[in-house]
């Protein structure tokens, strides 16, 4: 993975002073909350509902065991012993105070971590795919240039201050594992008719209360232009982008309202123009920084070990969780494990101080002292050898983190929702743990198959409620929490797809008895076991789901 | 008020002013710079207006001032311009900077001096951090 330079450290290390000298001026007034708020918020300090909230960066989800130690003993020192990993692969302290910040700040730098642009109206932290590096279909390494994004993004002077936030996403495989149509930009890595690498270009994806999949803009970009590409992109949306009504000021409302063929003018037109005097990418850094990439020494090993065969036939419990939650490795012998952070009835992306402190053990014992996190708000061991999956499982289950349930109904996305959440107009958490309480049956889980269900507690989307195959959104309805349902969501960029709502909400209680009817609909409905719940809704289309939710009612 | 001025050899001055200085010519958020390219040709002093230090179209329009417009006068910063944000300011091209009542002058003189490396190329000649290395590696 990638390790600070003397430039990098000493870039960090000067946000960490100018933030302890904003929150010195804050304190003592100088600084109004008005002035003191963007400077927080691109510290990742929110205030929430009842306290302060600290999202720590985690850049494109990549993480060392020496990092999880120490988110481990943040947790334990500055907040009510455990974190919240987020759905953009960041993780989230819910308790800290606000004169504690500067020191986490100090203490997240020593082991090459921070908290910068994890919010505000700036380009925001760069997320990827969790199995960069591992997956066999990868036309390059997305990670490289998830690095490339993060340092040229890091306090971009033009683009601190846009008319709102500014996600961009980056994926490397033939499968889109980074939801690349749902960001302000999205970014696939192709290869150019002489075999170069380039990029391809989404824009004007996102969620929220105006749902948009992203737009091509451009095909192929030269790696080399890569940064001036986005400049363009980006100065164009600081300049007409609206700033009259925060709810119409993403780049998806100007792509909407200039159309998509006059947004991709004005942005050639603007590269046109600016292309020479943008930051130029030497191949020289790319080689630099793609050095820190390579994969770390492997053991020459066979796929499907005698061990790992055996140790399945004697425990269908093991064998349940390595179908679900182990992702073939291109490198043979070996294999990604998903830990699971979704426990029946448990709040999803939820770890203690202790089970970070032993997934770090167990990630320096059997993957190379590397972690990932990922947008459904689980970890990853991206190196584990096939013939150790067991004492993993194992070691793992010690824990309560070996939950098989990775793609199933109870691996759900939730957003924190009204326990925390200042914005939100009802309870996530409780809804997820009620309907995995509901499901709680593994075997079951198994036979429904695929599933995405993501909960969101507000309009805004945090819990993507709109790529979910289901989706929950929390509304107020006269002073009481309710639930819509939406159907036929999907995160990936091949069959990028925003769910449709079924109908009148739902109480709390009456959400989770619709969730389960949906299911029971595509039960009744696939051709067989192998069609997931997906491809059915796409095949028999809304219909059977609505007469099943309401008309016995 | 409080003007802090970047001079050309990189000194940060502070004058305290009775009036706003004159510009040549003043830049809302939303000029259209291709309508005032022929005054820009002769101006000595542009000022670019900041309504809300939250609203950075103004960095944009420093930025294409300098780089695609060839502006090199003095580019002087008003409105609501604090402290915070100077720094940011001078990398898009500002050299001058007309405070907003009540900041203080020596905070912005930290703030001008804060960072030693950047990772962008921007009007501001400063050579990022990607060119460094190279250089680095080559000594």
């Amino acid at each position: 993975m990638y390790r600070y330079d003397e430039f990098d450290a000493a870039i960090v290390r000067t946000r960490v002073e100018e933030f302890r000298d904003q929150v010195e001026r804050r304190v003592s007034g100088e600084l109004t909350e008005e002035q003191f708020r963007p400077l927080r918020l691109m510290n990742g300090v929110y205030l929430q509902l009842h306290a302060y909230m600290l999202r720590v960066a985690v850049p494109y989800g990549e993480l060392s065991s020496t990092q999880m130690r120490k988110l481990a003993h943040i947790a334990r020192t500055y907040d009510k012993g455990y974190g919240h990993f987020t759905t953009r692969q960041n993780i989230q302290f819910n308790w800290p105070t606000l004169v504690d910040i500067p020191k986490i700040l100090d203490e997240l730098a020593e082991v090459e971590m921070h908290a910068i642009q994890t919010s505000g109206n700036c380009i925001r932290n760069v997320t990827s795919d969790p199995y960069a590096g591992v997956a066999g279909d990868e036309v390059d390494d997305p990670r490289p240039w998830a690095e490339i994004l993060r340092q040229w993004s890091t306090f971009h002077p033009e683009f601190t201050y846009l008319p709102r936030k500014f996600k961009i996403a980056i994926s490397g495989g033939a499968e889109d594992r980074a939801a690349v149509r749902f960001h302000d930009i999205g970014l696939r890595v192709v290869r150019g008719e002489g075999g170069d690498i380039g990029f391809r270009v989404w824009v004007g994806g996102g969620m929220g209360r105006t749902p948009r999949v992203g737009r091509e803009v451009r095909s192929f970009v030269p790696a080399a232009d890569l940064m001036s590409y986005l400049e363009a992109i980006l100065r164009v949306y600081n300049l007409y982008g609206r700033r009259d009504n925060k709810y119409k000021a993403r780049i998806k409302i100007l792509v909407d309202e200039l159309g998509l063929a006059r947004f991709i003018d004005e942005v050639e037109a603007e590269w046109q123009k600016s292309r020479a005097s943008a930051t130029p990418l030497p191949e020289e850094e790319i080689a630099r920084i793609r050095a820190y990439f390579a994969p770390p020494p492997l053991a020459s090993l066979q796929d499907n070990p005698a061990e790992l065969a055996a140790a399945r036939k004697a425990d269908p419990a093991f064998d349940l969780w390595i179908k679900t939650n182990v992702f073939s490795h291109k490198v043979p012998g070996y294999a990604a494990v998903t830990v699971s952070l979704k426990p029946i009835g448990g709040i999803p992306g939820d770890v203690t101080a202790d089970q970070m402190d032993m997934i770090a053990d167990l990630a320096d014992r059997f993957s190379q002292g590397q972690l990932r996190a990922t947008k459904e708000q689980n970890l990853v061991l991206p190196y584990v050898r096939q013939d150790q999956l067991a004492a993993l499982w194992r070691a793992l289950d010690m824990q309560n983190l070996a939950t098989a349930n990775r793609g199933l109904v109870s691996d759900m996305i939730a957003c924190p929702g009204l326990d925390y959440c200042a914005l939100a107009n009802a309870r996530s958490i409780p809804i997820a743990q009620e309907i995995s309480n509901r499901f709680a049956d593994l075997r079951r889980q198994h036979d429904i198959g695929s599933l995405s269900l993501n909960i969101s507690g507000c309009i805004n989307a945090c819990g993507h409620h709109h790529v979910g195959n289901i989706g929950i959104l929390g509304v107020d309805k006269r002073g009481e929490e309710a639930y819509q349902l939406v159907l036929g969501g999907d995160a990936g960029e091949g069959d990028a797809a925003i769910g449709q709502i079924t109908g009148p909400g739902f109480s709390a209680e009456g959400i989770v008895d619709a969730t389960e009817k949906a299911v029971a609909v595509y039960l009744a409905n696939r051709r067989d076991a192998d069609e997931s719940f997906i491809e059915t809704y796409r095949r028999i289309g809304m219909a059977p789901f609505k007469e099943a939710l309401y008309d016995a009612r | 008020m409080t003007l802090v001025e970047i001079t050309q050899d990189g000194k940060v001055l502070t004058t305290e002013l009775s009036a706003a200085p004159e510009a040549d010519l003043e830049l809302g958020p939303d000029a259209d710079l291709d309508a005032v390219a022929e005054s820009l040709a002769s101006a000595k002093q542009v000022a670019v207006r900041f309504p809300a230090f939250s609203d950075g179209r103004g960095y944009s329009i420093a930025r294409r001032l300098r780089n695609q417009y060839g502006y090199r006068g003095r580019l002087l910063a008003v409105g609501d311009v604090l402290v915070d944000q100077v720094h940011l300011m001078a990398r898009v091209g500002f050299d001058a900077f007309l405070l907003k009542e009540g900041q203080k002058p020596e905070k912005a003189a930290q703030s001008l001096a804060r960072y030693q490396s950047v990772y962008q190329a921007s009007a501001d000649g400063q050579r990022p951090v990607w060119e460094l290395r190279r250089r680095n590696k080559a000594a």
